[in-house]
């Protein structure tokens, strides 16, 4: 298994892990990078399968004024890249997978998921996530491996974290300020 | 040592006690998720240092053991903000309220996972497969363990104490292994110990005090196998000292030309 370094780079840049344990003045660019992930092509998935795995992802994880969605977290890139690196076994349940919906957007709206509107998206989410919680089918199995590795992705992705959730560890400081918690105010740490 | 059998050691070297390969345990444990509404908007700008271990319940049974069973556990509590929060989440649905509950969630959520000792018992140990053999023809080391009575009643009393502490610090679980059986638990890779016991007595145990074999002289062991006891703290440290015993004791018999 080899990693291209520009790559390896890439998910260092989703991973907020990576330049965030480093002093700031040696932080490089590499988190905004965009270029890698434009110039990118599937290597796990074909690429009419990579175009599904996005808006699938997006569709579950969406922008909003909450913040940024799946899609310009470059999801679809983190999975690929691990399945990339995963067991064929793994891939093709991926392949079936997404094949899976495919075939269940066409019984429900006659067309792809791609050429469906945002709300038959989310009609065809909707019962593609139904039984998540005790799953049955092949169908919801995979929606449970799909939902668990987007999520994965979604919050490996330094924009989610700083952006989205308002992470602001994982940095070195220069002086430790104490705890300026309000909510702990009221007790004698002295 | 099993591998090495000679007329003098007929059941492996060093093992006149037929403790080798015996008294194999490790950790074990479970998750038990809460989440506290009443922290929704508290201040979670860096939770750094407040994952697992900042929160350690420890001491459990140890004054007054439980009539279910034997041993006790450690509860390893994690919280805060952290990246990999949402994953465990267990958060049904999709689309943007999907993303509401899961950072509002990711916030004030916390995690208790149990650290308890395997109970050594005359069902877990290591032998060799009669049948089995790897490319170069010997036989394959087979690793017997299974949860008990004890082990599983154990895992129940663990997730009942995490109710009761999340209840009382007015939180709701999100989630906890739907049954409690050998199934549900999940074994530390990292924490094997035993199989050549130290002990007094050269017919119960493999080692004596010092890692040195009751059996032969020169034979010494410096690892976490030495174990006759795996409390529920990690075994790193009492490995270390262990080892480092050893290691005193065997250079001082050494100098003394006692391994010849």
């Amino acid at each position: 298994v080899s990693l291209q370094r520009r790559e390896f780079f890439a998910i260092l840049g989703i991973c907020a892990a990576s330049a965030e344990t480093m002093f700031a003045q040696h932080r490089h660019g590499v988190e905004d990078d965009d270029s890698v992930f434009a110039a990118y092509r599937p290597r796990a998935l074909t690429q009419p399968e990579y175009e599904l795995l996005d808006q699938l992802t997006e569709t579950l994880l969406p922008a909003d004024q909450t913040g940024p969605g799946a899609h310009e977290a470059h999801v679809a890139y983190y999975v690929d890249v691990v399945l990339y690196h995963s067991s064929a076994t793994i891939r093709q349940t991926w392949k079936t997978g997404l094949a899976l919906v495919e075939k269940l957007a066409d019984e429900r709206f006659g067309q792809g998921f791609g050429a469906c509107s945002r709300s038959q998206r989310q009609d065809v989410m909707a019962a593609f996530a139904k039984n998540e919680m005790a799953p049955q089918t092949d169908a919801d199995r995979f929606f449970v491996e799909f939902k668990r590795m987007a999520i994965d992705g979604f919050y490996a992705s330094q924009l989610i974290q700083r952006e989205h959730l308002g992470y602001r560890g994982n940095t070195a400081i220069p002086e430790f300020p104490g705890c300026t918690h309000t909510e702990f105010e009221h007790l004698d740490t002295a | 040592l099993l591998l090495n059998k000679t007329r003098e050691f007929p059941n492996g070297l060093a093992n006149s006690s037929g403790q080798v390969g015996q008294n194999l345990t490790s950790h074990f444990g479970l998750t038990v998720t809460a989440f506290f509404p009443q922290l929704k908007h508290r201040d979670a700008s860096n939770d750094d240092g407040t994952d697992y271990y900042h929160g350690l319940l420890s001491g459990l049974y140890w004054d007054e053991p439980s009539k279910n069973f034997e041993g006790t556990y450690q509860v390893q509590c994690g919280s805060g903000l952290h990246p990999n929060n949402p994953r465990d989440l267990y958060v049904p649905g999709f689309g943007s309220a999907l993303k509401r509950e899961l950072k509002e969630k990711a916030i004030c959520s916390a995690n208790m996972n149990m650290q308890g000792a395997l109970l050594a018992s005359p069902k877990k140990y290591v032998d060799l497969d009669p049948d089995r053999t790897d490319r170069f023809g010997l036989p394959l080391p087979r690793i017997h363990l299974h949860y008990e009575d004890n082990d599983v009643a154990m895992a129940k009393d663990m997730v009942q104490t995490s109710e009761e502490i999340i209840t009382a610090a007015r939180g709701e679980v999100i989630f906890k292994p739907r049954e409690i059986s050998p199934e549900t638990l999940a074994i530390d890779y990292n924490h094997w110990v035993g199989t050549m016991r130290m002990g007094a007595d050269p017919k119960t145990s493999v080692l004596n005090a010092d890692g040195q074999s009751h059996d032969i002289a020169n034979l010494f062991v410096g690892d976490s196998s030495v174990f006759s006891f795996n409390p529920e703290k990690n075994p790193t440290l009492t490995n270390i000292a262990l080892s480092w015993r050893m290691s005193e004791r065997l250079a001082a018999k050494a100098r003394k030309g006692e391994l010849a």
